[in-house]
């Protein structure tokens, strides 16, 4: 069952369901937003109002007579925004795009935890799974990853209103379209069955808890085979062998964590990557995680070896941690001057420091 | 389709010459505009056409009569009054102007166009 609101058009009226009411009004409403400080803004309206009265008639029969939001929409989609005030009769500069400014948000109620890759999927217009498993693949490889989610978490303002909601998805954002949604998300919320949604939390809470510990417990029993293995070929021979297949393989590594240094440093700093321009459909930032995650990639096999040909892993897992220490390092530098470049907020931030550092140490 | 979205802006703006070459010929109503703009490159919507042919009445261009019509209400009829007839034949002018000017700029020999 629908409810049905009756509106007059131009002295019509017409029966509508709940949303298509909603949208009328927002048109109507916007209209009379654009008309503003047009003399003949009230004539202009109900010339509007007779005209969608006109257009919905078609939709109407003895044995149909409520108007659905689908039709109502086709017939505001005919009619065409209403055009603002007249600029090429004024000679101002012409109005920017009525498109809303995309702000980065924290969204905690879209989030896992609290809100940060769903704040920045909304913002850069993905998936929020995408952006999800990309911070998870890289908190695997460097533990850095974790502090840029916690620079977000404290920096990024989060979305209180809807509002906030909006400008984060970079929506439009008109009051009655905000009433329509609000009634729609309050409607949804009381038919949502809190308790259900609560224990689905502790279980993804404990199933990813779980996970978590049985991969570490496994990998520090890997480990312990690798190093028995590798304890066992400890002949002369084997030494020697070793020796000559050690240091190539390091040289290579060292070889790889230079390069990838110098090519991060030149895709951030000149957009080109082995000497290629960038495609513009790529995104810096997103070279530079694939480029992270191809140097872990390369590098894995070759780190692989050296632990199992090493006499001593330790000395050779401690050359390597500081190879990941030093990339990871980097990285995380790479990605905070990208932030602080690219992102308005972080960007303001940083001006607000650096303009006013006492106003900062007083609050 | 770029040709389309570069003349864009001239559109718009002729959109007031053709709206009064139209109500020229015979008195309209604005349906009956869009619906004979519809098939051109001038296609326009109730949207733009109001606010449109409001300022023009405001600037005295055109003026309208309410007529009775045999299917549904009366209807807004508009016809261009003695300065819009004067602003069309001006505007005439001006378009016959400048596609003379495009025509000279075009045909002008390069010897003489280089200094």
């Amino acid at each position: 069952m629908r409810r049905v609101i009756t509106v007059s058009l131009n002295g019509n009226a017409f029966a509508l369901d709940d949303d298509a009411a909603e949208l009328l009004a927002a048109y109507l409403e916007t209209a009379g937003r654009n008309l503003a400080g047009n003399p003949d803004r009230e004539e202009i309206v109900s010339d509007l109002e007779q005209s969608i009265g006109d257009k919905l008639a078609r939709y109407l029969s003895p044995h149909k007579t409520v108007i659905a939001a689908s039709e109502l929409r086709a017939v505001l989609d005919e009619m065409g925004p209403v055009d603002g005030p007249e600029s090429p009769s004024s000679d101002d500069t012409p109005m920017p795009p009525p498109r809303a400014a995309r702000r980065l948000h924290r969204l905690p109620e879209d989030g896992r935890i609290a809100g940060v890759c769903a704040g920045v999927a909304a913002y850069l217009g993905l998936d929020p799974t995408i952006v999800r498993v990309l911070f998870v693949l890289l908190a695997f490889l460097t533990g850095t990853t974790l502090v840029i989610y916690l620079v977000l978490y404290l920096v990024l303002p989060e979305a209180r209103t809807p509002e906030d909601v909006a400008a984060a998805h970079g929506e439009p954002f008109n009051a009655r379209e905000l009433v329509a949604r609000a009634k729609r998300e309050a409607e949804a919320l009381s038919k949502h069955d809190w308790e259900a949604s609560r224990d689905a939390l502790k279980e993804d809470v404990r199933r990813s808890k779980d996970y978590l510990t049985t991969r570490w417990r496994r990998q520090r029993e890997n480990l312990r085979n690798w190093r028995r293995t590798s304890s066992s070929t400890k002949t002369t021979l084997g030494r020697v062998l070793t020796a000559l297949l050690l240091i190539p393989l390091m040289l290579v590594l060292t070889g790889l964590t230079i390069a990838w240094l110098a090519s991060a440093f030149a895709l951030l700093l000149t957009g080109t990557i082995f000497g290629l321009l960038l495609p513009t459909a790529i995104p810096i930032w997103l070279a530079l995680i694939v480029l992270l995650i191809l140097y872990f990639i390369v590098v894995a096999p070759i780190k692989f070896l050296a632990h199992l040909l090493s006499p001593g892993p330790a000395a050779i897992d401690r050359l390597t941690g500081t190879f990941d220490t030093v990339v990871g390092l980097v990285f995380t530098a790479l990605c905070l001057y990208w932030l602080a470049t690219h992102v308005p907020q972080i960007q303001s931030l940083f001006e607000h420091w650096s303009q006013s550092p006492k106003a900062l140490t007083t609050t | 389709m770029e040709l389309d979205s570069k003349f864009a802006a001239v559109r718009k703006g002729l959109l007031e010459f053709v709206v009064l070459e139209l109500i020229a010929k015979e008195p309209m109503y604005a349906a009956d505009l869009i619906s004979q703009l519809a098939s051109t490159e001038f296609a326009t919507q109730e949207g733009t056409l109001y606010p449109l042919l409001s300022r023009l009445r405001r600037d005295e261009l055109v003026d309208y009569e309410w007529r009775e019509s045999a299917s549904g209400p009366p209807r807004k009829y508009y016809r261009l009054t003695d300065k819009g007839h004067a602003q069309r034949d001006a505007l005439a002018g001006y378009w016959q102007h400048l596609h003379t000017t495009l025509e000279t700029l075009r045909s002008r020999p390069c010897a003489e166009s280089s200094p």
